[in-house]
């Protein structure tokens, strides 16, 4: 129950300052452009519209959403300590683990609303400009949605961890910075290159390690 | 008498460094203690260790028969904590902050809100505590607080940043919850506030307890000099009175003024020859060691033996 109280303050937070407008802005705006831009060379006929859609949106997701999600989440502890919040909150009878969880809650909230909002309002546009849309492309659309919160309470929980191991804020932003770049961008892009490399096969951990790469891991996740 | 907090040899080391030392205090129901020491005296982390913010490297502390170091907090219920520096999210009004802690404390919220007017913040409730100056900021900490009808209370420098008049009714405020039945540990700079409203001072120094007692207790135990200040009509300039005992200790002020320092056991003694046979005095004042000269005094006597 506290947890639903600092939870519920989080997302009164977030409103306020404008962080689950901006977010959701980004995502609509972005899910919009990536809508009906990417649709253009595939023209309305032949692949179903909404499938082109998951795929670009998908891509979009695994750029934007760890970033999000630690952009809002590696201030929650640290930013709290620095400014002296987090004492006197916890002077109150709501245990730690009641904070952090409370917090996540509220994050993840902030979150899905954002990714639910942005991305229902392209599939939303896509109907409404007369798009034929059938079962499956709705389900693969819902489960692409499911999949980036996900991918979004993975990064929240990051970014927690960081924000309690880190001495400052700006530490907290800097590790959350370099972490996204890595994961999302190096990671990938490495791997990538060695698998090209390694055309013969002579190193075959490669191919086992593409499991742990984000951007095949949502597209199977979204396509399936 | 009810104990409402109990710290039994207490000793708190961060690292190396020892900020409490075997401290031990009990504090009962109804009781005002002034908790007194400059800055880096231990005040701050005995409050933490009360709260169950931080654990006690030894000893034992139970706050309102709680272990607040275990993690049992149903005793926070009924403690309210203002720490120095105060602060909250700035996003949110004075309004919504206080029904947020009212809410997590299961308090009714719009009792909480009436504690809002109560400390003056009724006016600048609905704005943002971003825009608040340090002194409204306090008021809203002060409020915080007092959700709940508290029976502990603990105030780390509570009045530091609030205007006269606003000090003036949060020692009443305060006041009556201590008559009511509340436990009230405060910290404090201001020391000359305390001396009157506080029933026991505790002060520390470098994380020891050097004096525990009533403001009369520790005048008894520094047996520090009473001051015995005298108008007299009819002197020289450096003239002292005839009728003083030669070696009392004595210094004219700003002209006409005679003070004196009487030990305890000379006061009478020294009043009665003041005012016998038709002395010249025209006015007396008898100023007692203040809190502040109390407080010198011992510290100072704490750090001879080092």
């Amino acid at each position: 129950m506290s947890a639903i109280i600092v939870a519920l303050k989080e997302i009164h937070q977030a409103v306020r300052n404008r962080w689950v407008l901006a977010a959701t802005l980004l995502l609509a705006g972005l899910a919009l452009s990536l809508t009906f831009l990417g649709s253009a060379p595939t023209g309305s006929v032949g692949v179903r519209a909404l499938d082109v859609v998951v795929v670009s949106l998908s891509s979009l997701t695994i750029l934007l959403i760890p970033l999000i999600a630690l952009l809002i989440s590696h201030d929650a502890i640290v930013g709290d300590m620095e400014r002296g919040t987090m004492l006197l909150l916890l002077s109150y009878p709501v245990a730690r683990w009641q904070v952090l969880l409370g917090k996540f809650l509220g994050h993840l909230a902030v979150l899905a609303f954002a990714t639910c909002l942005g991305y229902g309002l392209a599939a939303a546009a896509l109907m409404v400009t007369g798009s034929r849309v059938d079962n499956d492309s709705l389900v693969a659309f819902a489960a692409m949605i499911g999949s980036s919160v996900l991918l979004g309470a993975v990064f929240v929980a990051i970014g927690y961890l960081i924000s309690a191991l880190a001495r400052d804020r700006g530490t907290a932003a800097g590790v959350c910075i370099g972490l996204w770049l890595l994961l999302v961008l190096i990671y990938d892009m490495a791997l990538l290159g060695l698998l090209a490399l390694d055309q013969a096969a002579i190193f075959p951990p490669a191919s086992s390690m593409l499991c742990f790469c984000s951007i095949p891991l949502t597209s199977i996740g979204s396509s399936i | 008498m009810t104990l409402t907090v109990r710290v039994a040899g207490v000793t708190k080391h961060y690292g190396r460094i020892a900020a409490v030392t075997d401290v031990s205090f009990d504090l009962a129901k109804s009781e005002m203690v002034a908790l007194i020491g400059h800055n880096g005296a231990g005040k701050t982390t005995l409050m933490k260790l009360m709260l169950g913010l931080i654990r006690c490297t030894r000893g034992s502390i139970e706050v309102l028969g709680d272990n607040p170091a275990a993690g049992q907090f149903a005793g926070r219920r009924h403690l309210g904590y203002l720490p120095e520096n105060v602060s909250f999210d700035a996003a949110l009004t004075g309004r919504e902050t206080q029904a947020f802690y009212a809410r997590l404390k299961r308090e009714p919220v719009a009792k909480a809100l009436e504690l809002l007017d109560m400390v003056g913040l009724g006016p600048a409730a609905a704005r943002r505590v971003g825009t608040y100056s340090k002194g409204m900021r306090q008021r809203l900490g002060l409020a915080q607080a007092l959700i709940g009808r508290p029976w502990v209370l603990l105030l780390d420098e509570p009045t530091t940043g609030l205007d006269p008049e606003l000090r003036q009714t949060f020692y009443e405020v305060i006041q009556r919850l201590a008559a009511e039945g509340t436990s009230v540990l405060l910290s404090s700079h201001a020391l000359t506030e305390l001396e009157e409203r506080a029933g026991r001072v505790i002060i520390m120094n470098h994380g020891i307890k050097v004096a525990d007692g009533s403001i009369e207790e520790l005048r008894r135990l520094a047996r520090l000099p009473t001051k015995i200040r005298l108008k007299v009509s009819g002197l020289e300039s450096d003239e002292m009175p005839a009728w003083l005992p030669s070696g009392a200790p004595c210094r004219r002020l700003n002209g006409h003024i005679v003070e004196i320092d009487a030990a305890p056991e000379q006061k009478i003694d020294l009043l009665h020859r003041a005012t016998a046979e038709g002395s010249s005095v025209e006015d007396l004042d008898v100023v007692p060691p203040s809190l502040d000269e109390l407080y010198a005094h011992f510290l100072k006597s704490t750090e001879m033996p080092r």
